[in-house]
């Protein structure tokens, strides 16, 4: 057996990866574990999960590769910020402050954790870990352009690579700070939201916006030459801006990061759409580009799309309609938390294996860790259990009843996918009302998820069968049928888009649920959310469950296809 | 809550303000702290009372971050910190290399709590009783916080209690321990304006070095790793971290 740990971390959500023999068999955020969402430090406890559930020592690890290369990423970040002081010496301080917590030592963290040799020990460039994050969720073989976007790694910031299987070769890049990752996290940070966190809050917002700032945002941050103009922008130089003045002498002032977001029709409202719009459209219009440059030098119809940027699903359906693209794939986890999974396959590949496709996005641990003395009963009481259990889900969501679910393996990437997710009625107002504000307090502006079994998918659904695949995890928006509009308009959001997720997995309890609410009510859609409270990651265990349920004021949770209710 | 927030202090408004938005984040973090120890523990009875002491904790981490979001706006006030979770490690709420139950046996852990928890409560009071940016209804919310505190300052005492009954002389030398523990981290906060200015004045000095190095630094160095590379020409330098 050749066991080979991929590893991200000190960035974005830490994370760890185990291949055998070529094959993806976990992945696990450390931030499960922590319950500190976004928890970027050295993934120690994940780590020690996968030594210890897969029985793993030193001896067995053929080697851990990590996503990428430190040294590299910090030279190119420190000289761009010298070249600018005196107005970076606070981003420069904080880079030195905070240098033990970095990837500079990453070999002396992992053998604090795993005792392997330095020649065990491998390093991926960051944008190649990336495009080796969507090989095990590939069909197939398929040559195809490899894109990749994010805020930075490495030096780069966009890369293009030529794919044909195992033979990747650079097709080109920009550096840093040409970054439209970054433009769009400026954005996010005028608006008041988090970044790294709220860039999908942004591209909600953007869905209600009409242009009317475009000719103005186009001016300010386009660049005849290059990607921005970044005299626009601050988070080059500055540790607590991300955007320039001139952002401010063009648009007004930010938007207070501890206030919540004006509400839907006052006049701040619009014009945070209007500017998140803009900025929508520039990223769109800007990596349209480069599909449309990559298919006129190289005629391939097939493409991939991974880095932070391609969580932004707006921005794959756009690409998906583009007449040229047979095929877009988006892997579950496209950002740096899911890069450990390139980093494991390049680790893979160096030991000589192929890497196996075609894998489900279910890939973390299992709800119940260890044997310990049961505390369920503490907190619930049990309903039911087996096949009664989906039909009571199905019957409690149609009496408006919202239910948690926590089946199985957690979700690869950021989105729950029916393991680890909040289950409601798509046709009732009242309970996705509360569902989104009172439970999840999300802004109302946010629209839900549906998840639709596939055989189904078409009546409600109009899905490109060039992204298909990609649906599997919510990686991409639809048109929902006029049907769609009609009988469940709250999950189509005000753009006409829907984020929906296909589900025919035959043994997993959530499409056992599903076809049990389509029996009972003709729809085969559940409005679908993650199961967390709001700051918090999601949950992992029973648990995490029986806190989260206790915090939302949920009444009902199923935990490993048993119902409960929640005593009061 | 294990550690309170070094802001407490502060007279400001602002600074008011931004240490109970700090509570938030130590709240939470024992919440953390209190997950962790009820899925470590084998007794169903302690791992049940963690997850209600979690569930009080997540809770009034919630009102002060309600109460601090609504000061602000009262009082329009701009420069506060975020509130993220994130910044957990770095202002020490919480231990990146271990969480308190992985380091601490039972009866450790329960003699840190009731320590911890009592002189949490006791400096919480003296922040209500002198803060002047609350309206009644903030103080009632605050107030019913330290009702919650008095609580577990209770269970964990009766479980400290245990423990020194069975093992007097540990308890005696844990609850020294932990006296220590917690004036250290109260004089690591005091001391942290000192330390900042300290390691201000240092980094400057370096700075000005920083930056004749990264003149120096070839900066074909860095083009050349932007040559086009292909996937074997990434594994063969693969031991290499640029």
């Amino acid at each position: 057996m050749g066991y080979v740990i991929g590893v991200s971390a000190y960035f974005h959500e830490s994370s760890v990866s185990l291949f055998r023999d070529g094959d993806l068999i976990s992945f696990v955020r450390e931030e499960y574990f922590s319950r500190i969402k976004g928890d970027n430090k050295f993934p120690r406890i994940a780590l020690k999960y996968l030594l210890e559930h897969y029985n793993l020592s030193p001896k067995l690890i053929d080697c851990v590769a990590f996503y990428e290369k430190p040294l590299l990423g910090f030279l190119n970040i420190a000289l761009h910020a010298v070249k600018h002081l005196p107005a970076s010496r606070k981003l420069i301080f904080n880079n030195i402050l905070k240098i033990r917590n970095s990837g500079l030592f990453f070999i002396s963290d992992l053998q604090k954790y795993l005792p392997v040799s330095r020649s065990k020990i491998i390093f991926c460039p960051h944008h190649l870990s990336h495009v080796l994050s969507t090989f095990p969720f590939f069909e197939n073989n398929t040559p195809h352009i490899a894109v990749v976007i994010d805020g930075v790694g490495d030096l780069s910031c966009t890369s293009t690579f030529d794919v044909r299987g195992d033979e990747i070769a650079l097709l080109g890049s920009t550096t840093f700070p040409q970054s439209l990752g970054l433009m769009y996290s400026a954005v996010t940070d005028y608006l008041g939201f988090n970044i790294n966190d709220g860039e999908y809050k942004v591209m909600a917002l953007a869905a209600y916006g009409k242009g009317q700032l475009n000719d103005g945002f186009f001016e300010v941050v386009n660049s005849k030459n290059e990607d921005i103009n970044i005299s626009s922008f601050d988070f080059y130089k500055s540790l607590t801006r991300s955007y320039g003045e001139k952002f401010i002498e063009v648009f007004g002032s930010p938007y207070n990061k501890l206030e919540e977001f004006p509400e839907i029709g006052d006049s701040e409202f619009r014009r945070g759409v209007e500017i998140a719009f803009s900025a929508q459209k520039f990223l769109e219009n800007k990596i349209g580009a480069i599909f449309d440059k990559l298919y006129a030098e190289t005629r391939q119809r097939n493409f991939s799309l991974s880095g932070g940027v391609a969580l932004n699903s707006k921005l794959v359906m756009e690409l998906s309609q583009k007449d040229y693209v047979d095929n877009l794939l988006v892997p579950p986890n496209p950002g740096d938390s899911g890069a450990s999974i390139g980093a494991g396959a390049f680790g893979a590949i160096k030991m000589g294996f192929k890497i196996k496709h075609s894998k489900t996005p279910y890939l973390g641990p299992t709800p119940i860790q260890k044997k310990q003395k049961d505390i369920k009963l503490e907190f619930l009481t049990m309903i039911a259990e087996g096949d009664k259990s989906y039909f009571k889900v199905a019957e409690l969501v149609n009496n408006g009843e919202i239910v948690a679910l926590v089946n199985d393996k957690i979700e690869v990437g950021p989105r729950a996918l029916g393991h680890r997710s909040l289950v409601c009625d798509p046709r009732n107002e009242n309970s996705i009302k509360k569902l989104s504000q009172k439970v999840k307090r999300r802004e109302n502006f946010r629209p839900l998820a549906p998840s639709c079994l596939t055989d189904q998918l078409d009546e409600w659904f109009r899905v490109p069968k060039n992204i298909r695949r990609t649906l599997y995890w919510m990686g991409c928006l639809v048109r929902p049928t006029e049907k769609c509009m009609s009988v469940i308009p709250a999950v189509c959001h005000v753009d006409g888009t829907a984020r929906v997720q296909i589900v025919d997995q035959s043994g997993d309890a959530f499409y056992k649920i599903l076809g049990q609410f389509l029996m009972l009510t003709g729809i085969p859609i559940l409005v679908n959310t993650s199961f967390n409270c709001a700051g918090d990651p999601i949950v992992l265990d029973e648990q995490d469950a029986i806190l989260s349920v206790l915090r939302m004021e949920i009444n009902y949770l199923m935990i490993e296809n048993i119902l409960y209710e929640v005593k009061k | 809550m294990f550690k309170h927030p070094a802001h407490a202090q502060q007279e400001s408004k602002l600074e008011q303000t931004q240490a109970l938005l700090d509570f938030a984040l130590a709240e939470i973090c024992s919440g953390v702290e209190m997950v962790h120890a009820a899925k470590m523990t084998n007794n169903k009875t302690l791992s049940a009372g963690f997850i209600r002491h979690a569930f009080d904790e997540y809770k009034h981490a919630q009102v002060f971050n309600q109460i601090s979001k609504a000061i602000a706006k009262r009082e329009s006030l701009l420069g506060l910190s975020r509130y993220l979770s994130l910044n957990a490690y770095d202002k020490r709420y919480v231990d990146r290399s271990a969480f308190l139950f992985e380091k601490m046996s039972l009866g450790q852990f329960s003699i840190f709590v009731h320590i911890s928890e009592r002189y949490a409560a006791n400096h919480f009071s003296r922040v209500i009783e002198k803060a002047n940016i609350l309206n009644k209804e903030e103080t009632i919310k605050l107030n019913s916080i330290l009702v919650d505190e008095n609580r577990h300052i209770a269970f964990s005492y009766a479980s400290s209690k245990k423990f020194k009954m069975t093992n007097p002389i540990k308890y005696f030398l844990f609850s020294i321990v932990e006296k220590i523990n917690l004036l250290k981290r109260n004089i690591n906060d005091k001391s942290s304006f000192v330390y900042n200015f300290i390691t201000k004045i240092l980094l400057s000095l370096s700075l000005f070095s920083f930056r004749i190095i990264a003149k120096l630094i070839d900066k074909t160095f860095l083009k050349n790793n932007n040559n086009r590379f292909t996937l074997s020409s990434a594994i063969s330098r693969s031991s290499e971290m640029f």
